[in-house]
């Protein structure tokens, strides 16, 4: 038995061995490192996982059964999961279904009532793919305040400084390097203004 | 007995929010019903989010709740937007505009054109530049109204809305740094232009060192303090998101409090209307609608309703309620393929800095304006687009050329997202026969009513002069010593681009038009349809200050009609 990951945190929508998967999946399509943080690094996995609770609720079933359908692909290949391949067998895999043409599978109706259609599995697979990669970028670089993008290290990787009240005209040169301006989050405005508020300032 | 009011005003969004503030101030009791909600300026301080406003559509009409089906000819089922809705979205450019009080001119980006003279005759100047053949199989027709008849409208809504831009023509004489195209003005605008993107400088070299005729585009957005509102921050989160400081010019920090100041307008949000109901004489008596802060379903009566939910949702409402006796409500639907051109510069250019109407245009290849001899029917403005560009939307329209995920995916973003600069256009469709909107025969919203049906398709001409403009855009991309670039496809997947319109043209024909040039309905006095639905033709700009001027023709016209006193200008 190859060892996986260990999860960080609790999961609440998410079992053990479904957030597993999904994280060794958003783990390749955004690698890390400690030193150069990654998807996984950056908490994607929390910021899906709440999402499942909540915005997302009728993604429910396209999470289910799209990793478990993953997992016996897998297992038909290779005799062991997703998150229990070593990375480049990971790499192919996601590299198939990036190629596969998207079949949507899941039909929006009212919340809780979603289901799977009948579809070819290839382009089924491939569409949830398309789905947590497009939760990757969210959970990567959305707000902090969603779960992900922790300690705004996804948008250390890009050098967005993330939520700022504007920009002066000397930022606005063509040139300009804004990677060293620090990150501020939405709390950090709300704290800003509070202050600004409590000193009777107002900007 | 219901209660009543002077006039109910249906959606308080950019033409709304003019005829509350015209008709309140001229004292009439008005009463406005608005879908969405109604915003404190508190409640939008803190909006730089690209998670709640772009990604979940927190102020855009979502699919779920507000569904439309799309089919792309009248012998396929439709189905709900497909482009629009679900985890693969494309985002709000491709639901309608933003609902609430303000609608759609509180995402908008605030690009505040005039028309061309030629927009208003586009029949006439197609037939004249490439014979009959040239509307052939299309619905075009002229405007029963002119730029000139429209020009001091437009003057209006420039200074009572705040518009930042430089002047080009001032009575006939071409200035200096303006749009040496633009049809003439008898009055500048009130505001320089903003502090220009990053990129834009680039751009604008390469325009003119290429020959074109590079200008500042008109923003309605303050680039200083403009009647008591804060100039812009650049903050670069503004298309799809509301001010928080109250520079971006809309109906919600103008038209509104300076209605709301009179006593006379009273507003209700969260109230759908799905009928407007008629007396025994055939006239409008009222609307009912669902209170969704109550709960329940209400009806109020008035003298005059105006509609003006936006080019859709007032086709479906006149549908709804029975109002189409000549046929034409819905028909000649027209939208924008925007040709998104994507790249990457030499040096940082942050397009996530100021907002994305703060860049140059070329009018060069617009309209009528492109040699005849290039065969492209009309043309089109190409823009700059230097800002809004948040991290998520960027990255879903990176190049296909590049892998979706991995280590090179996350080079590339690394290494590119702070490079981009993006140009784009805007090729209206033609108005045809075989493309329209009704009401689909199956799909229901959550409250049990019909929802709007679009049937369209982008055809060989569309995609021939989105293509031809988009060759342009490679030209000027080699003058910009682009890195890289890539291109939307020519025939967009999309078929809702927040700027529908003719969907309730207006003409002087009672029997080929649903309104007259006042935006009355030929068919019901009291009832008025307004908004970018009365475009009889579409072409090249944004449509929001020509709506904006369309609607001050309105106010002069239900002035008049009432016998009341216009109101003091506040220009």
């Amino acid at each position: 038995m190859i060892a996986t990951h260990v999860l960080e945190g609790a999961v609440t929508f998410l079992n053990v061995h479904e957030a597993t998967t999904l994280d060794a999946m958003v783990a390749r399509i955004i690698p890390g490192s400690p030193e150069d943080p990654g998807a996984r690094e950056a908490g994607v996995l929390r910021y899906i996982d709440r999402a499942l609770e909540g915005p997302y609720r009728d993604l429910r079933p396209l999470y289910r059964q799209g990793l478990a359908a993953l997992d016996d692909e897998c297992l038909a290949k290779h005799g062991r999961g997703f998150a229990e391949l070593d990375e480049p067998a990971q790499d192919q895999l996601l590299g198939r279904l990036a190629e596969t043409e998207p079949v949507e599978q899941l039909v929006a109706g009212e919340a809780g009532e979603a289901r799977v259609e009948e579809a070819p599995r290839a382009g089924q697979l491939a569409y949830f793919f398309a789905v947590v990669r497009q939760h990757v970028l969210e959970g990567m670089f959305g707000d902090p305040a969603y779960g992900g993008n922790k300690d705004g290290v996804g948008w250390r990787l890009i050098g967005f400084p993330g939520a700022r009240w504007g920009y002066d005209e000397d930022e606005m040169r063509y040139g300009f390097d804004a990677a060293p301006l620090p990150i501020t989050t939405l709390e950090d405005l709300r704290r800003q203004r509070a202050a600004a508020s409590a000193g009777g300032e107002s900007s | 007995m219901n209660e009543r009011a002077d006039m109910v005003i249906v959606g308080l969004g950019a033409a709304g929010g003019v005829i509350a503030k015209e008709m309140a101030t001229a004292g009439m009791k008005v009463v406005a019903l608005e879908k969405g909600g109604r915003y404190a300026p508190e409640d939008v301080e803190i909006k730089h989010d690209e998670l709640r406003y772009h990604v979940r559509l927190a102020i855009s009409p979502g699919m779920q709740h507000d569904p439309m089906t799309w089919r792309p000819n009248a012998d396929t089922t439709a189905t709900v937007l497909p482009w629009a809705k679900g985890p693969l979205g494309l985002g709000p450019l491709f639901v309608p505009p933003s609902i609430g009080v303000g609608g759609g001119s509180v995402h908008w980006a605030a690009w505040a054109w005039r028309f061309r003279e030629s927009e208003f005759r586009m029949r006439s100047t197609l037939v004249e530049r490439f014979g009959e053949q040239a509307v052939e199989g299309t619905t075009l027709v002229d405007w029963p109204i002119s730029y000139e008849n429209l020009e001091p409208y437009y003057e209006r809504a420039e200074y009572e809305i705040g518009v930042a831009g430089q002047a080009g023509n001032l009575n006939g004489e071409i200035q200096e740094g303006g749009n040496p195209f633009e049809p003439p003005r008898r009055r500048g605008y009130p505001m320089p232009p903003l502090r220009a993107g990053a990129a834009d400088k680039v751009y604008a070299k390469a325009c003119r060192r290429l020959g074109y005729h590079p200008f500042p585009a008109p923003a309605a957005i303050n680039s200083v303090e403009y009647q008591g509102r804060s100039p812009c921050v650049y903050c670069g989160f503004c298309r799809d998101y509301p001010c928080h400081v109250q520079a971006k010019g809309g109906t919600a920090v103008t038209h509104v409090p300076a209605a709301l100041a009179t006593g006379n307008l009273e507003i209700r949000p969260h109230a759908r209307v799905f009928q407007v109901k008629r007396g025994a004489d055939g006239m409008a008596s009222g609307v009912r609608y669902f209170d969704l802060v109550q709960g329940r379903e209400r009806e109020i009566d008035a003298n005059y309703i105006v509609l003006s939910a936006y080019a859709l949702e007032n086709a479906r409402l006149l549908l709804v309620s029975g109002i189409n006796g000549n046929g034409q409500v819905g028909k000649h639907y027209v939208t924008h393929n925007y040709g998104w051109f994507t790249g990457t510069l030499p040096d940082w250019s942050n397009p996530f800095m100021g907002p994305a109407v703060a860049a140059s245009v070329i009018d060069d290849f617009t309209a009528e304006l492109v040699d005849p001899a290039e065969g492209i029917l009309w043309g089109s403005p190409i823009i700059g687009f230097t800002g809004d560009v948040q991290p998520i939307e960027a990255i879903r329209n990176m190049p296909t050329s590049v892998p979706t995920f991995g280590h090179e995916f996350k080079e590339w973003i690394r290494q590119n997202y702070r490079r981009l600069f993006s140009l784009y256009s805007q090729a209206a469709s033609f108005p045809r026969e075989e493309f329209f909107c009704d009401l689909d025969p199956q799909v229901k919203d959550a409250f049990g009513q019909p929802v709007l049906r679009i049937t369209h398709d982008w055809v060989g001409r569309d995609v021939r002069d989105v293509e031809y403009i988009q060759g342009i855009k490679r030209t000027i991309a080699e003058e910009m010593k682009m890195t890289s670039s890539w291109e939307a496809p020519s025939a967009p997947p999309y078929h809702v681009s927040t700027h529908e319109v003719g969907t309730h043209r207006m003409g002087d024909d009672p029997a080929a038009s649903v309104v007259d040039r006042y935006g009355r309905c030929h068919e019901v006095r009291n009832l008025y349809a307004i908004g970018g639905g009365q475009f009889p033709t579409y072409g090249a700009y944004n449509p929001t200050l020509t709506i904006w001027a369309l609607a001050y023709l309105t106010a002069d016209h239900l002035r008049s009609e009432l016998g009341l006193h216009q109101a003091a200008s506040s220009t």
